[in-house]
């Protein structure tokens, strides 16, 4: 007893500033949503209005099920309670593997175990700890809520809204718990932890949709059960704490079975040579690269057809929100008020996020230099301008495929949801129009990392400026001449606006031109590391 | 016939001179120790060499060829392992081989092989799991499995234990044996001294010595431990005499090379029972630059 209480300190101490962090991040986060939501829908029409638009298979798909009650509670909890678990199962997925599975792939859990530490006392000052964590949060949203003064939003229903949070997060910890005893490395502890989440949210979803028994088969089906702030049945829950115990117990039982250093699942050996396809600059570029940007363009697709899924119900829901309304302004010229005027501000926020992605491999290529793994490259048979293509080219495909991706995604779900579907044609147009603004992007990363490698980072920053501009430029009504730093503002909003030859041309060779220079420093400046 | 000649080479990062007018010069089938202390220029040298950085002054040549324009070409023959050896986490040490061996041209199937047994390696597991040692067998496989002329080994025994380092040595010596360079950054000096006929040092940013494994040695004092019938007094008054302590019953010094015979003529007069004589080790040599060198500056 003395020992567990000995190292839940330990852990305690290792983790005081993330896990308050994450703890105030959480909290802050889901106890600001009732005072947004009450001013979001102030009438009882606006709540009604979206209550409607919850109901759209699409948006079950991804929030969970409405409950058909109208007030701002059961509104509220549909659109935030999913993600505020999911939240808090990522924060249990990472503290518990970081203390099981990393510290013994690190040998750390190696030097605890030399002391007389048993092998379950490890796992249960986690689970102390993590109990500490998620009543915590649970309890602080609970409070939060309760003495919150928005209308609807009572006592029991946000004790129960907190208790949610707080075994969810405890569900999570012991399935991480369990994965990690299963796998001998943490990579493959947390990924298949994150795996679980993925296909309960999954399940789930299906279940949601059809309104069948899938929805209690996943427990992240079963905590939407709970009508929170409508009925508040709490039976759901207590099945899905009775499982947290059963994991749990589970983890215990695997541990003491199991030698140090072990996992149930042996370590699947990797291939012993490289197969032809790695021979290659270009081979390895693309092999570092293939795996984010397969998951990115799965994701854009993904949201492209939430996207499209949504933008039926639109019309109505701009015609109420102000805020909204204003926000569209920024984007385009028209000053329609409909799905055509909404798509531009759609695209313009998944383009933005995009960049992330597209210039990621030019950045990489700079991280690497400054770990020497260039230098390996280097200093055989490659040449720089070389090694810098490989790299640059793949950046260059990232951001055709990914807008395409979108695109696609939201034509697909968009022609099924709209009246007077948008042709593909359109939608592509609307979404490729912003290929020479992501150039520019990939251009400023090139000159960066060609000449000044240190300040690569800053093409991430400009993708921060270019969001602020986009989102808060029009409302904060700055000066043109701020306004046009940022490339998106030459993009034009299609399909309101028409397209440009002229903008797409100029903004396309400026690119080229900042490419080329990038790669003429490249292949003159010292290696940095 | 020279293979690696660096002439006159400074190198500046900024207002920091990290290279002043280094010179060395590397024979083909020589093995030439390249040693220092940490952070006095040898991998910065290396890194000019192998046209990673550019030279601020002086020339390199590589084969007869400009180390910075012409560097594709001359890495066709040359096969580098960094001392610091970072590895692509996804990849397994296996695939790294290949690949660095592919990148650099020349490789050999069956002597990847033998390396990999004869290091000890499991090329199937990922470079993320492995420990330094292990990173470094990689690249040190990669580079043995090449034909290349020119190894450049940047402190590559670093991680490696005992057994894998005396491994590591029969590669260098096999590697001399068929006649190719070797230029072997160090600051482990019994290991430059098993390996090296030529040593070059170099102590921030510049060479301080640099000559024939022996002749260097020659310059220096030896290492006398003397047994005496009648008890040596004042011994440590003589002039050439260093570091007199009293070991077991023997008296063990430092003689300076000229001051041996005077030195014998005093001893001759204590009846000498026993009288053993030997060279210096390279780290007290070593240690005799680095203090005169603070010396100075100081």
């Amino acid at each position: 007893m003395r020992e567990t209480l000995q190292l839940v300190t330990f852990i305690l101490r290792r983790e005081r500033l993330s896990l308050v962090l994450w703890v105030i991040g959480i909290v802050g986060i889901v106890v600001y949503m009732p005072f947004l939501y009450e001013g979001m829908y102030p009438t009882v029409t606006d709540r009604y209005a979206a209550m409607l638009m919850m109901a759209n298979p699409a948006i079950v798909a991804i929030v969970g099920p409405s409950t058909g009650a109208y007030t701002l509670g059961a509104l509220m909890t549909q659109e935030i309670l999913l993600i505020s678990v999911l939240a808090v199962g990522i924060m249990n997925v990472l503290l518990v593997n970081r203390h099981t599975r990393v510290d013994e792939e690190l040998g750390r859990l190696e030097l605890i175990r030399s002391f007389p530490v048993g092998s379950t006392t490890i796992l249960q000052a986690v689970f102390a700890v993590v109990v500490v964590a998620n009543v915590l949060i649970g309890g602080l949203v609970a409070v939060g809520f309760a003495v919150s003064g928005v209308e609807g939003l009572t006592v029991a229903g946000s004790v129960l809204f907190g208790a949610i949070l707080t075994v969810s997060g405890l569900l999570f910890a012991a399935v991480t718990a369990v994965c990690a005893q299963a796998f001998s490395t943490a990579k493959g502890a947390s990924g298949a932890a994150f795996m679980v989440l993925l296909v309960m949210y999954m399940v789930r979803a299906v279940g949601d949709i059809a309104g069948n028994f899938l929805s209690y088969v996943s427990p992240l089906g079963l905590v939407l059960q709970t009508r929170t702030f409508v009925d508040d049945v709490w039976w759901p829950l207590a099945v899905v704490l009775v499982q947290v115990v059963v994991l749990s117990a589970l983890a215990v039982y695997l541990i003491s079975q199991r030698d140090l250093g072990m996992g149930l699942i042996p370590a699947k050996a990797g291939p012993r040579g490289a197969a032809p396809s790695l021979l290659s600059v270009d081979g390895l570029a693309w092999r570092l690269s293939r795996g984010s940007l397969l998951i990115w363009t799965a994701g854009t697709f993904l949201v492209g057809l939430a996207y499209g899924a949504v933008i039926g119900e639109v019309e109505t829901y701009i015609g109420e929100n102000e805020m909204l309304q204003m926000l569209l302004a920024s984007v385009g010229s028209g000053d329609a008020t409909g799905p055509d005027q909404f798509i531009p501000f759609l695209i313009m926020f998944l383009v933005i996020v995009l960049m992330i992605p597209i210039v990621g491999p030019i950045l990489r290529l700079a991280g690497e230099e400054k770990r020497n793994l260039t230098e390996h490259l280097l200093s055989r048979v490659v040449t720089r301008g070389g090694l810098l293509r490989s790299y640059f080219l793949i950046s260059m495909l990232a951001s055709m495929v990914l807008l395409a991706a979108g695109g696609f995604g939201f034509w697909l779900s968009g022609s099924m949801m709209l009246d007077d579907p948008i042709a593909l044609t359109t939608m592509m147009g609307a979404m490729l129009v912003y290929l020479p603004a992501t150039w520019l992007l990939i251009g400023l990363a090139v000159l960066l990392v060609g000449w000044l490698p240190k300040f690569a980072g800053f093409s991430m920053l400009m993708i921060g400026f270019m969001f602020f501009i986009g989102f808060f430029g029009a409302m904060l009504a700055l000066p043109e001449v701020v306004m046009n730093l940022s490339p998106l503002s030459h993009v034009p909003a299609m399909p309101v606006d028409d397209f440009s030859a002229v903008s797409f041309s100029v903004m396309t060779s400026l690119a080229v031109a900042l490419m080329a220079a990038g790669f003429v420093g490249y292949s003159r400046r010292d290696m940095q590391g | 016939m020279v293979t690696l000649d660096v002439k006159n080479v400074s190198k500046n990062f900024g207002k920091f001179q990290a290279l002043d007018n280094v010179s060395l010069q590397v024979r083909q089938g020589e093995v030439h120790g390249f040693i220092g202390p940490n952070g006095a220029g040898k991998s910065t040298t290396i890194r000019v060499i192998l046209g990673i950085l550019q030279a601020s002054e002086g020339s390199v040549t590589v084969f007869g060829k400009d180390a910075w324009k012409d560097k594709v070409e001359i890495h066709r023959k040359i096969s580098y392992v960094p001392g610091d050896v970072n590895l692509w986490p996804n990849l397994t040490g296996g695939e790294v081989i290949d690949l660095f061996m592919k990148l650099q041209g020349s490789g050999n199937v069956a002597k990847r092989e033998e390396l990999i047994r004869r290091f000890q390696l499991d090329p199937t597991k990922k470079c993320r799991t492995y420990s330094k040692g292990n990173r470094q067998k990689v690249a040190l496989i990669a580079a043995f499995a090449t034909d290349a002329e020119l190894f450049i080994l940047d402190e590559p025994t670093s991680g490696l234990d005992p057994l894998m380092e005396k491994v590591f040595h029969e590669c260098v010596l096999e590697v001399k044996a068929a006649g190719k360079s070797v230029l072997l950054s160090s600051h482990i000096l019994s290991e430059v001294e098993k390996l090296c006929d030529h040593v070059s040092i170099i102590r921030r940013g510049e060479i301080i010595e640099s000559g024939q494994m022996d002749a260097l040695r020659k310059l220096q004092r030896v290492n006398v431990a003397v047994v005496t019938e009648e008890k040596i007094l004042d011994f440590g008054q003589l002039d050439g005499v260093h570091e007199v302590e009293e070991v077991d019953g023997a008296v063990v010094f430092q003689l300076e090379p000229r001051a041996k015979s005077e030195v014998m003529r005093v001893l001759a007069g204590y009846g000498v029972m026993s009288l053993e004589v030997s060279p210096l080790p390279l780290e007290d040599l070593f240690m005799q630059h680095y203090e005169q060198g603070d010396g100075e500056r100081g």
